[in-house]
């Protein structure tokens, strides 16, 4: 909502700069988005003094005349009928670029100079009015710029205007807070116009057919008008405010509906067959055109206003293309109502049509203000059209709306702020503000009709806080208490996994939740994926059914930027469908791709693989404390046949595995990708707490062993035999090396094994070790075959 | 007589074999010059297999050149490799190249937004706040109509809402949390609840349509505005320093009454007025405000005995100001060059 700083000021005489203005209004929560002076955009526009006029040589209808513009006389050739000596006019010189687009130039019109040009309104694009020069007034110099002459000083000052104040979408509703504030009066302009003698109840009847959508609903006719461009005054404040000049019937209903917050409507009185007007729904499927020329299908909850034949205005929305005011308008009918905010809401919603006045009347115009706009517009149109307004107004308003009254104890309102404001403050306040209060410490408080956001004791303690001032109020810590609390198990993990990850050298990425569809679809183990109904674009139009999409999508970024060498990890939401409900879990995922590690002066680099992987898993899940978890086989959609699970009694906690190439393609990605994701709750279930176990005081022993198998025997079962024969002392077995070749046979390998035996008692013996080593090489031989490797 | 090409092959095979274990084992400098003798020597091991090159059959005298001059090579590079280490381990063994690079440590990276999220949770359980979670996926129940925004209510207009199947939608805000948490608990609640929220912006310099809020709630007996002005001034301070001033500005939410708007003195020019702050010397920050009585009406609280503040705040707009990032879509594109400076 735009207002200036001078329209303003005719209501309330406050004592603020625009700068100081700007920041009371953000005070009072009417939130200034800019503050900027009012300036017209006339490059190259001066102004001249009309100081000779002839008639053209080759042409009678043109005047050839001489202009002052300070600096120099012009010789300009005019074809306006009014122009005349003395005028004060606006010229665009050589070079100027006028709104239209055309540049001015030096030139010859039927064999005369002609060095610029004297400008309509419409030429400089500020209406439409095109039938002569624009004249300015006498008491403006000439020779300087239009702008200058034209700039008051005025500011324009944009006000983000919440939904809960309807009234602020009336200069006048500014105003009256402004007003409360720096305790100014509020002026309401006077109403100050005759009537002639025509009734209007012999020109119009008016009936409303369904009174809860459209409570009240006023008249006026205006006859005898002239629809020509309004006055400078009135264009220049609606141009500045950003409502561009129609004619002058139109400008003033916008004006008054800018001034009061109510909207207006000037049918063609010629066109509203039969002299009646009836208020009533639409027949579902109705079609209409509104003045845009958009036909709208309405529905039987649309409130329509028809004459006798048909509807010609969309109640609260807008006017119809049949009824709308034209040139030729002589007679005026001008509407002025109430209707229902919620009813106004669901049309605009349903044709998809939002307008200034429908904005205003689905937040709540004020029921008891009807009369007062549609007796200033009227009396406005009459002033500037030269019409003549009938005797009387129709006013249907079968169930007037009363003010409500609220209770208000003085003693909640210190509850609630934390602050004692004095009982005499509170109610001075709420005067100010047009609330009548009556009572002491328990407030009777009569709530006008132009704030229906007011319904409560609470909702008037905000306007109370508003006008004490929130930075009246105390900051007060006593509610705090120093104390740290304790964090949930879900919080405890995903801290633990992210540390864990980024001390592995992973870096935690964020991506977002909607991915699209063909990205949801590889993930979704053919289950339907969940869908955004109203999607911003089809990349966004999904829930991703895994983090994996996500950490794809970034390694593309990445790559295509220079970083081919990445592990990356996410923890997140990741969605399914599950009959009518979307299934929502957090999962943590992660990929690792490129050198895991890399080139350097005394390093040899190494890609990554599998195996790193596997490392990474196996030490996560030690560090959340899962125990008795195994890998198994693996399969799904975009990982490899050789992929692995990770499962715990049977129930599969995640996996790891390589990307198929095909997805890794789709995603633009052609190096070699391993990734692996888990969920978060089975993760949350190992002992993050866990007890100590001894550190060895004897010396371990250490044995290493190769041994010959088929190619094919995997080293998980050799491992869990040695595991298995080794006895108590056995610790630990690393794998340190595998070898295939000729000197061990085909189709055969060689694993070495180191294994590491001690005992938290006593330094153990030779023997022992040795007898165990027996035992091991003997079970291995027995059950895999296994030859000790010479 | 020709040597034979493939046996000379497998004693050179030998050869690295043994010279890779007695490599592996030397332990100091003079070791190292021997085994370099040994090897690399003008009398070395490569250098009789040099002069076997006589012996062979011309096809192959190119091929054992090649082989020779790579086993030389190798055993080049691995003989100066240990020199380095071997340097490095002895302080009083000649020159030592310090300005060679250090070999950087394998270390991931956070993502700030995330380390912003962290640290505010840090602080607000510092002031007895625990945290609470919910679905992303949301009711309308939870995410308008008990924070009092009725359906064809204008307000519905201040968030633009992703719809799914089923009545379902993406969470506009952290509110529904308020929600939860109070229909299974009563009063005194302290909770905060961070996480994803959904909004259909389009993604801009300052846009995402995805984002991240904190969400606060305080319900008690006695509660009132002053203890929400002094909670997010505490909080202000703790995340921004002791000069940091907390300003309050009458606005509407649903589902508070009174409600504000709250902006932080800009941290850029320390309030004076400056190009981030737009000359006002204040940085926006959130909206705040007294619990609607309406939204204790939904969870069966007594209006009239509890009351209590809420507040929301962009976690994004935090990080933004904290590490005066320009972008908000650099924290969802994870290039690796703004991560590792986290
Ligand atoms: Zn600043």
């Amino acid at each position: 909502m735009k207002v200036t700083y001078n329209w303003l000021k005719s209501y309330t005489d406050f004592d603020l700069t625009p700068e100081e203005l700007a920041d009371s209004l953000t005070m009072l929560g009417l939130e200034v988005e800019s503050l900027q002076p009012v300036s017209w955009d006339f490059d190259g526009i001066i102004i001249g003094k009309v100081t000779q006029k002839f008639v053209h040589e080759n042409e009678e209808r043109l005047s050839v005349c001489e202009v002052d513009i300070g600096s120099k006389t012009l010789n300009i050739v005019c074809g306006a009928p009014n122009v005349e000596v003395g005028q004060k006019v606006p010229v665009a010189i050589e070079g100027t670029r006028l709104p239209n687009g055309t540049v001015i130039k030096h030139t010859k019109i039927r064999g005369v100079d002609s060095q610029g040009m004297i400008c309509s309104e419409a030429e400089l694009g500020i209406s439409s009015r095109s039938d002569g020069i624009m004249v300015l007034d006498d008491k403006v110099e000439f020779g300087q710029k239009l702008r200058d002459a034209l700039e008051d000083g005025d500011s324009v000052i944009d006000i983000d205007v919440t939904p809960n104040r309807p009234d602020c979408f009336g200069i006048i509703g500014i105003a009256r807070d402004i007003s409360a504030l720096s305790r100014s009066t509020l002026k309401k302009p006077a109403l100050d116009f005759s009537e002639n003698g025509r009734s209007i109840s012999d020109l119009i009847k008016i009936n409303i057919l369904n009174p809860e959508k459209c409570p009240r609903y006023a008249a006026r006719f205006v006859g005898d008008v002239e629809v020509k461009p309004s006055p400078w005054w009135l264009v220049q404040k609606l141009e500045a405010i950003g409502i561009r000049s129609i004619n002058n019937i139109v400008d003033v209903t916008n004006y008054v509906m800018m001034e009061t917050g109510q909207p207006l409507h000037a049918f063609d009185y010629a066109l509203i067959r039969g002299q009646e007007i009836n208020v009533k729904t639409a027949a579902k499927g109705e079609k209409f055109t509104t003045l845009d020329d958009v036909t709208h299908t309405l529905n039987s909850e649309c409130l329509m206003i028809c004459d006798r034949e048909d509807a010609v205005a969309i109640g609260g929305v807008m006017g119809g293309l049949n009824s709308e005011v034209s040139d030729s308008t002589k007679n005026i009918l001008l509407e002025a109502a109430y209707f229902d905010p919620v009813n106004i809401r669901r049309t605009s919603k349903l044709i998809g049509c939002s307008t200034e006045a429908s904005r205003r009347f689905e937040r709540g115009v004020d029921p008891n203000g009807t009369l007062f706009a549609l007796d200033r517009a009227a009396q406005l149109i009459a002033e500037v059209s030269g019409g003549k307004i009938a005797t009387g107004c129709i006013d249907v308003y079968p169930t007037p709306i009363r003010p409500k009254m609220v209770e208000l104890r003085s003693e909640r309102v210190k509850h609630l702020l934390g602050v004692a404001v004095p009982s005499a403050e509170i109610k001075s306040i709420l005067g100010r503000l047009g609330f009548k209060v009556s009572g002491e410490e328990i407030f009777q408080v009569e709530v006008p009709t132009f704030r229906p956001d007011v319904t409560r004791e609470v909702d008037l303690i905000e306007e109370v806080a508003r006008l004490f001032g929130y930075d009246n109020i105390p900051a007060d810590t006593t509610a705090l208490i120093e104390q740290a609390v304790s964090k949930s198990t879900h919080e405890q993990c995903t801290t633990k996994i992210t540390s864990t990850l980024i001390s592995f050298g992973f870096s935690e990425t964020v991506t977002y939740n909607l991915i699209s569809r063909k990205e949801a679809e590889v993930f979704s183990s053919n289950r339907p994926t969940a869908q955004v109904i109203n999607p911003l674009s089809e990349d966004l139009s999904n829930l991703r059914p895994s983090l994996i999409p996500g950490l794809l999508k970034t390694v593309q970024w990445n790559v295509n930027r220079q970083n081919s060498n990445l592990k990356l990890f996410e923890i997140g939401s990741v969605f399914r469908k599950t009959g009518k409900n979307i299934e929502e879990r957090t999962s943590i995922a992660g990929i690792l791709t490129g050198y895991s590690v890399e080139n350097a002066w005394n390093i040899k680099a190494r890609n990554s693989d599998i195996y790193d992987l596997k490392g990474y898993v196996q030490e996560l899940l030690a560090r959340m404390g899962i125990l008795n978890w195994y890998f198994d086989t693996h399969t799904s959609d975009f990982t490899n046949k050789q992929s692995i699970s990770v499962k715990k009694n049977n129930d599969l906690l995640g996996f790891l595995g390589e990307v198929k190439t095909v997805v890794l393609e789709q995603f633009g990605i052609e190096q070699p990708l391993f990734a692996f994701n888990f969920d978060l709750e089975k993760l949350a279930t190992g002992q993050l707490q866990r007890a100590f176990s001894p550190v060895p005081k004897f010396p371990p022993i250490k044995r290493d062993v190769a041994i010959v198998v088929d190619e094919r025997m995997p080293a998980q079962s050799l491992l869990d035999e040695i595991k298995e024969k080794g006895g108590e002392f056995l610790k630990n077995t690393k794998v340190f090396d595998i070898f295939q070749g000729e000197s061990i046979g085909a189709e055969k390998k060689s694993l070495a094994f180191n294994l590491t035996f001690y005992s938290l008692e006593r330094t153990l013996t030779e023997e022992e070790v040795e007898s165990q080593m027996k035992q091991i090489l003997e079970a291995l031989e027995a059950k895999f075959s296994a030859k000790l490797r010479s | 007589m020709a040597e034979s090409f493939e046996i000379i092959l497998s004693e050179l095979g030998a050869l690295e074999g043994a010279f890779k274990s007695e490599s592996d084992e030397v332990k100091g400098p003079q070791a190292l010059e021997e085994i370099r003798i040994k090897y690399l020597g003008r009398k070395g091991s490569v250098a009789q297999y040099f002069k076997k090159m006589g012996s062979v059959s011309t096809a192959d005298k190119p091929k054992l050149g090649n082989t020779l001059n790579k086993l030389k090579d190798e055993f080049q590079t691995e003989i100066d490799r240990i020199q380095v280490s071997l340097q490095t381990k002895s302080e009083d063994n000649g020159f030592i190249d310090l300005t060679l690079p250090g070999t950087p440590p394998q270390v991931g990276y956070r993502n700030p937004l995330m380390l912003v999220m962290d640290e505010i949770k840090e602080i607000f359980s510092s002031m007895g706040f625990s945290t609470e979670t919910g679905p992303l996926v949301e009711t309308e129940f939870y995410n308008f109509e008990a924070l009092n925004v009725p359906a064809d209510h204008p307000s519905r207009d201040l968030q633009d809402t992703f719809y799914l199947e089923n009545d379902l939608l993406l969470r506009t805000h952290t509110s529904p949390v308020q929600i939860r948490t109070m229909q299974k608990q009563k009063p005194p609640v302290r909770i905060i609840a961070l996480g994803r929220c959904f909004r259909k912006d389009t993604p801009d310099a300052s846009h995402s349509p995805e984002f991240h809020q904190c969400e606060g709630l305080v319900v008690d007996k006695g509660i009132a505005f002053s203890h929400l002005k002094g909670t997010l001034l505490a909080f202000a301070r703790k995340l921004f320093g002791p000069n940091i001033q907390v300003r309050f500005r009458p606005s509407f939410f649903p589902f508070t009454e009174p409600s504000a708007e709250y902006d932080f003195s800009c941290i850029i020019c320390s309030g004076k007025g400056c190009r981030t702050c737009k000359k006002t010397g204040w940085l926006e920050i959130s909206g705040a405000g007294m619990v609607d009585p309406a939204v204790f009406g939904y969870v069966d609280y007594d209006a009239e005995i509890y009351t209590g503040f809420a507040w929301g705040m962009g976690i994004e707009r935090i990080a933004m100001m904290k590490y005066g990032i320009d972008d908000i879509r650099h924290f969802y594109e994870n290039d690796f060059r703004f991560l590792k400076q986290f």
